[in-house]
């Protein structure tokens, strides 16, 4: 009685330890625990059928898969995995084989036990006494409620692996959503998200924040000249870096292009030490040059900042701020970081406000094309430079010095540009109606960068000169040195390209951007123009007289003609006469002028009158 | 080998004593050290750390209410083993925060224990805090991480007012809350026998939570236990004496082979019985009883067995140490007869030092080889 109760106990004690976990390993563990305890063994050990993939799974009937150890108490036997026994695995291989209840007596004198989990695998007692047929017995209904658990632990580790599939999935998806892909920062959806959260918790929390805007300078030149490959490997080795500087109170993001953006979270009280502590990091950062296939990048930064929520709790406008206040910084070339303050948006709307009045003028036509005759030295008219002027119907008369930078930093200097063309090739025609000089030669208009770099620029001067039926060699470009250095690929091309159409180019402002001999050997360019900075007082200064000398020498050994721009005494002239330049523009020979009295000049000239 | 090469004892509870007997096993060939000290000694940590950071060589053992040296039940003093080799001693701290299997096994095979490799040739010590609440969780993951069939043997420290205070000796002073397993490079011959006797049952134990015994037979389990007790006996339970009763009538868990594993009921709370050691539900127990003959006898099997050099083509026996873990409760319930017990394990180890404590629970390998936690058990091993 007492042995049939102790069976029974027994039986309900194990069967009770059967789907205790989901997790099957967990679950059969605990199943092998409890037989550990109340059947006393030495050890126990489970095996599993499995797939191609070694994943635990149920046979079909008459199925066959092979089994693969899943779990042992104790772990190790003499110094290696409990499994790695060779009697044990030998007998595993037997009750597989005949796929019932089975014993065996091992050479110590313990004996092993082996049952089949109905469909899912082998369980194995070890023992130091022999089991009773009715303890054995006993098992047998245990097993197949066994067999059901792992089944049911099969589908739950699969649903699990399923959910587990899905999660890194979506999470890849939301990481996708939330990051840049090229460098793998937060990208500037998730920034204007993570900033919003962090401008309301700076306002509930009465604390500031800071969005740092960063700008890489000089970064373009890199993506033109070496390619968009090597370009975005400088960005991603800079995000690295940059990343490097990311913590809880710190969100790193790319806000696009050469662009970056810093948000701390919460300042604290003397929160421009912060600001500039983390602007030099940011400067450090930068000061080992980024290493690529063997070449070496070094580049600098312009970075502005703005306070929030004092500055605003509007996410759009406080980055917008940091954006002006790095454009500042840009404009007053400083490495040091610029704070954002109200007047630099003041002055940006007056900018935007002087941008829209431009773009008016252009419809009312209040701009108006004056000429600055150029003379050899003879005193024959041999050409004009065209000078834009505007006629403000507010402010009068504006010097191009203030509206034209303000014009190149928009697209409306090529709405500028585009007039100028046209007018000029107007005045062209109105000019060659006249009988003009034999020593006159064209009219030279100013090129800008943005002109110089749109792609259809050659066709577009070559369609308005045809269209205005002009000879072609009456028409001249003025180029800065620097703006053709600095689109040297570019510039050489349309030049020569211009050049086979008669149209000639001059280079503007020479000897201030210090070019080297190599490119200016091979600009296909007919004039040199000496900077007004070493014509004014050359008379008086050996600087400049040396300056224009190189200049004159260098003009005749690349077989271009040297004019001097700014002359406006004869002392000056003289000068330049020894030197050896023949050819002049400025104030002493004659202001620049409307077109009719440009024409009116001519006929003097003409007439013999002057 | 990790023979004891010294041995000092000293019935004195002061700390000058201790370091003098410590001063003395440092001036010894000594290795590692093994320091057993009584709880009525009342060694307080700032009293006892500085010489326990001092100490050049490696420190393990711990505080227990009696400590036993040869035939002497020792109520105050120390007695510090010294091993002839260094011996690896692991150390599992804040042990009762281990929670799930993972952590227990991720914090044994963070210790020592694992790079030890302790060889078929080597064996375990464990001293531990008694109060640590998950020790046979501990002794389930200890048993599946090391190899088969490892031998060890252990015992519980702390005091009888069951309050938990430092108890175990450390390198870094005395600590609580913690596991210490001493790794010696001997093999042990071990035995484990307790000498309680069925009296009454089976029972099924209907309802457990752990430790705590909720229904017998579905029937409360303290009313079942109270009045199988009262029906056999003239004691009679009333509000206080629980303890005076119980410690005479253990329960038994019946295993596969009809051997009983002891458990110890402490005290009854809202109807339940709250034993030492857990009892599985749906397993059968019997209520046991003892008397002093039957519980010396079995302490004396153990000797017999724990002190019988296995390997049977030896010509004499060579251990160099016999050390007893005996539970607290056999102390309590055979009272000035406890001597009996103690003189009966020592003639059987007159060769080698015999010392060991009087200890809350005991462990060592069953008869398969799994660590089992006992109750009301004398557990001896031979180096």
């Amino acid at each position: 009685m007492n042995n049939a109760l102790f069976i029974i106990s027994l039986q309900h004690e194990i069967a009770m330890a059967i789907g205790n976990k989901l997790d099957l390993k967990d679950m059969l563990k605990v199943f092998l625990k409890v037989c550990f305890n109340r059947l006393n063994l030495t050890s126990g050990h489970i095996y599993m059928y499995c797939d191609d993939n070694g994943l635990p799974i149920k046979l079909a009937t008459q199925q066959s898969a092979p089994h693969q150890h899943l779990l042992s108490i104790p772990k190790m036997k003499d110094g290696q995995a409990s499994c790695a026994d060779r009697e044990l695995s030998s007998f595993v291989k037997e009750l597989d084989e005949i796929q019932q209840p089975h014993s065996f007596q091992c050479h110590n004198s313990q004996y092993l036990f082996g049952f089949i989990i109905p469909q899912q695998g082998l369980l194995i007692f070890e023992t130091h006494y022999p089991l009773e047929d009715t303890i054995q017995k006993a098992l047998t209904p245990i097993l197949q409620k066994l067999a059901t658990s792992c089944y049911s632990s099969i589908v739950h580790d699969s649903l699990v692996q399923e959910i587990h599939s899905r999660e890194v999935a979506e999470k890849q998806v939301i990481y996708h959503a939330q990051h840049d892909g090229l460098t793998g920062l937060i990208n500037r959806q998730h920034l204007n998200n993570l900033l919003d959260h962090a401008i309301t918790n700076a306002v509930f929390d009465s604390h500031s924040g800071s969005v740092i805007f960063i700008d890489l300078n000089k970064f373009k030149p890199i993506n033109d000249v070496m390619g968009h490959t090597i370009g975005d490997q400088v960005l991603l080795s800079f995000a690295q870096r940059l990343q490097s500087l990311a913590n809880e109170n710190i969100d790193v993001a790319r806000f696009g292009g050469d662009e970056f953006i810093l948000v701390i979270k919460k300042l604290p009280d003397d929160h421009q030490r912060v600001i500039e502590q983390t602007i030099q990091k940011i400067n450090k950062l930068l000061s080992v040059p980024i290493i690529f296939e063997s070449n070496s990048y070094k580049l600098t930064c312009c970075i502005g900042y703005a306070i929030f929520p004092q500055q605003s709790s509007d996410v759009t406008n406080i980055i917008k701020f940091a954006d002006i206040a790095m454009y500042e910084a840009k404009k007053a070339n400083t490495l040091q970081g610029m704070q954002y303050h109200t007047d630099m948006s003041d002055k940006i709307n007056k900018r935007l406000a002087y941008s829209d009045a431009m773009k008016q003028g252009l419809t009312n036509n209040e701009f108006k094309l004056y000429y600055q005759a150029q003379y050899n030295h003879n005193g024959d008219i041999i050409g004009a430079e065209a000078l834009i002027r505007w006629a403000h119907p507010i402010f009068g008369m504006e010097s191009p010095s203030i509206y034209i930078p303000i014009a190149e930093e928009t697209d409306l200097i090529l709405d500028i540009g585009q007039w100028v063309l046209e007018q000029a090739c107007r005045d062209i025609y109105q000019l060659e109606q006249k009988h003009l000089p034999t020593t006159f030669r064209n009219i030279a208009i100013n090129i800008s960068a943005k002109q110089l770099i749109q792609h259809d620029f050659q066709s577009l001067i070559l369609k308005t000169i045809k269209s205005h039926n002009i000879i072609p060699s009456h028409l001249t470009l003025e180029l800065t040195e620097s703006l053709l250095i600095e689109n040297i690929d570019t510039s050489i091309e349309l030049l020569r390209n211009l050049k086979a159409e008669n149209i000639g180019c001059a280079i503007d402002d020479f000897g201030t951007g210090y070019s080297s001999l190599t490119y200016l050997q091979r600009i296909p360019a007919n004039v040199l123009k000496i900077d007004r900075s070493f014509v004014t007082n050359i008379d008086q200064s050996n600087e400049s007289i040396a300056i224009a000398t190189m200049i004159i020498s260098l003009g005749k050994m690349l077989n271009m003609e040297v004019l001097a721009e700014g002359v406006e005494t004869s002392a000056e002239l003289e000068c330049l006469k020894t030197l050896g330049c023949y050819h002049y523009q400025g104030f002493y020979f004659s202001k620049p002028m409307p077109l009719p009295e440009l024409m009116s000049l001519l006929d003097d000239k003409n007439s013999g009158k002057s | 080998m990790s023979s004891v090469l010294f041995t000092w004892h000293n019935n004195g509870h002061s700390i000058s004593e201790f370091e003098s007997g410590l001063k003395l096993a440092l001036s010894s060939d000594a290795s590692s050290l093994l320091i057993l000290a009584c709880q009525d000694n009342q060694f307080t940590a700032p009293q006892i750390n500085p010489l326990l950071s001092a100490c050049p060589l490696p420190i393990c053992g711990g505080i227990y209410p009696q400590l036993i040296y040869k035939n002497q039940l020792m109520e105050q003093g120390c007695i510090i083993i010294g091993f002839e080799q260094e011996v690896d001693i692991s150390l599992i701290r804040q042990a009762s925060k281990l929670i799930t299997d993972e952590q227990l096994v991720e914090a044994i095979e963070q210790t020592s224990l694992m790079n030890a490799q302790v060889s078929s040739n080597g064996s375990l010590l464990m001293f531990y805090d008694s109060l640590v609440n998950n020790t046979e969780d501990f002794l389930d993951c200890l048993f599946e991480c090391l190899d088969y069939q490892t031998n060890i043997i252990g015992g519980g420290a702390g005091n009888l007012e069951f309050k938990q205070t430092p108890c175990l000796f450390t390198n870094d002073g005395l600590i609580d809350d913690a596991i210490q397993i001493v790794a010696l490079k001997s093999k042990i011959t071990t035995a484990a026998t307790h000498g309680w006797q069925i009296l009454k049952g089976p029972f099924l134990v209907s309802e457990v939570d752990k430790q705590t015994v909720m229904s017998l037979d579905y029937q409360p389990a303290f009313s079942l236990y109270k009045d199988e007790i009262e029906s056999i006996s003239s004691l009679r339970f009333d509000e206080s004496n629980f303890f005076e009763i119980a410690k005479n009538y253990p329960l038994g868990i019946q295993g596969i082979n009809n051997q009983l594993i002891v458990r110890d009921p402490v005290l009854t709370k809202d109807g339940y019985l709250q034993c030492v050691g857990s009892i599985p539900v749906n397993s059968m127990v019997y209520l046991l009883k003892g008397s002093s003959d039957s519980l010396i006898a079995a302490a004396q099997d153990a000797a017999i067995k724990a002190t019988t050099n296995l390997d049977a083509s030896a010509d004499k026996i060579d251990f160099s140490a016999t050390m007893v873990f005996d539970c607290i409760s056999r102390a309590l319930y055979l009272g000035d007869k406890f001597n009996l017990e103690l003189d009966s394990i020592s003639k059987h180890t007159s060769e080698q030092t015999l010392f060991g404590v009087v200890c809350f629970g005991e462990i060592t390998n069953s008869e398969s080889g799994a660590i089992k936690l006992l109750n009301k058990s004398t557990v001896m091993g031979s180096w």
